[in-house]
């Protein structure tokens, strides 16, 4: 009987409204369940390096050419929920890399060669990074284990941004979108060259690496974050 | 506006008859320009460099031509249509899907890699572009939308769709203005709006003076 009632007053509605405006889309996800974790490679050595993905242990790999001329791979995504393994190569000489990366953090893995030709390398694991619209992202990651006081100022103007950076540590802050050339110093020398990091866009993410150049020299690699597409 | 091609692509707003398929469709041929819409409901940004069938439908219209509507839509590569059509404009037309309204995170990682996907293809072939950001909506609903978490969404694409420009649909309106059927879909007036201050946006885009007789649909209509 109610079922009666109402069919007609359904009816009813649909003719006052034209049927398009009450269809509603159906459902969908917006966004994913969990957040990508990054990585990325950088090579400062003055030879290409390969960067092979996966343990010895067995697995699907794949390898990538990292080249002096273009020292760090775009950000890749990467497993969140187990280690990200791999490892260096150069010639025979390899080293092994096994990172942890949160969901919606990034990792760093870096690499050289010493002056008897022997890989070493570090890492760096980063936390989710805030989002400013305002300003531009800028870290700094000393990758010199001899740099047990690392700073990053502007240059010319000496501005400090980043100040007594502990070896094997990495900080990011925001910064203002201005044009920003820097330059470093190690345990209180100045580290030769400089980085021009152009003008620095609002919302967008910058880097600057402090890497071992040879017996008690260190140098810069600065660029603007950028993820595989 | 006059004479030029525009391909515009995006997700469920464009994916029913009297969403932004036609108000925004009408406005911009109005204004003169031969446009080609494609919405499929759910897609990504990623989901416009491949071909994808949607999970919940499509529209397309061409031209003076009626949205053609199919559970079955799919997207076709961003790449493969302008080899196809050639279009001055490209906007795209995607925010709400990638905002995690329900998650307590932004996935900031993973929108910034969908977002270069579809960038970098178009970027590919120099054609111009323009991203269309989420609008403000209404909270709640069944997507858990949320003032706070589209205005993110929106800060974050203004300045990560280079080289495509932004436009800005928080500033179209109020919070709440327009009203919608599930909080995040408008009612056909809130369509209307929609599309009148997209449109109204793109009349203002530094866009080339000659058209291109061949492109967008055109030897369709």
């Amino acid at each position: 009987m109610s079922r009666a009632i109402r069919l007609p007053l359904l009816a009813a509605l649909c003719a006052l409204v034209p049927l398009a405006t009450v269809a509603a889309t159906r459902l969908y996800d917006t966004g994913p369940a969990q957040d990508l974790a990054l990585v990325r490679f950088v090579n400062a050595a003055a030879q290409p390096l390969t960067v092979q993905s996966g343990s010895n242990s067995g697995g699907a790999k794949a390898s990538i050419v990292v080249a002096p001329a273009a020292p760090v791979t775009d950000y890749q995504p990467a497993r969140s929920d187990a280690p990200v393994t791999g490892l260096w190569q150069s010639g025979s000489r390899t080293l092994p890399i096994s990172l942890r990366v949160k969901a919606g953090g990034s990792a760093s893995a870096v690499a050289w060669t010493d002056g008897s030709g022997n890989l070493s390398g570090t890492s760096f694991t980063e936390e989710p990074p805030a989002f400013d619209p305002l300003r531009a992202s800028l870290a700094f990651y000393n990758a010199d284990a001899r740099c047990t006081a690392a700073s990053l100022v502007s240059s010319p103007a000496k501005v400090a941004i980043f100040e007594k950076q502990a070896a094997s540590a990495s900080a990011r802050r925001a910064i203002n979108p201005v044009r920003l050339v820097v330059e470093a110093s190690c345990n209180g020398q100045p580290v030769e060259g400089t980085v021009d990091l152009g003008s620095l866009q609002a919302g967008q993410r910058y880097s600057v690496f402090l890497v071992p150049a040879g017996r008690n020299a260190s140098r810069l690699i600065g660029l603007q974050d950028r993820i595989a597409r | 506006m006059a004479g030029l091609s525009i391909l515009v692509i995006g997700d469920s707003h464009l994916a029913q008859s009297n969403y932004l398929i036609s108000s925004l469709h009408d406005n911009l041929l109005r204004q003169g320009a031969t446009v080609h819409s494609i919405g499929v409901c759910g897609v990504l940004p990623y989901d416009w460099t491949v071909s994808k069938v949607g999970t919940c439908g499509g529209a397309e219209r061409v031209g003076n031509r009626p949205p053609v509507e199919s559970s079955t839509g799919k997207t076709t590569a961003v790449a493969q249509l302008i080899r196809q059509e050639r279009p001055d404009l490209v906007l795209v037309v995607l925010g709400d899907t990638m905002a995690a309204y329900k998650q307590p995170d932004f996935p900031m990682n993973w929108v910034w890699q969908q977002v270069g996907s579809l960038t970098g293809a178009i970027a590919a072939t120099g054609t111009r572009c323009a991203w269309v950001g989420p609008a403000w909506g209404q909270e709640g609903g069944k997507y858990g939308k949320t003032y706070a978490r589209v205005e993110l969404v929106s800060r974050f694409l203004a300045t990560n769709v280079e080289p495509c420009t932004y436009i800005d649909s928080l500033e179209m309106s109020r919070r709440g203005q327009w009203p919608t059927i599930d909080g995040q879909h408008f009612s056909s007036n809130g369509y209307r709006a929609w599309g009148d201050g997209i449109a109204k946006a793109v009349a203002k885009l530094p866009l080339p003076a000659a058209a291109n007789p061949n492109a967008a649909g055109a030897a369709r209509q």
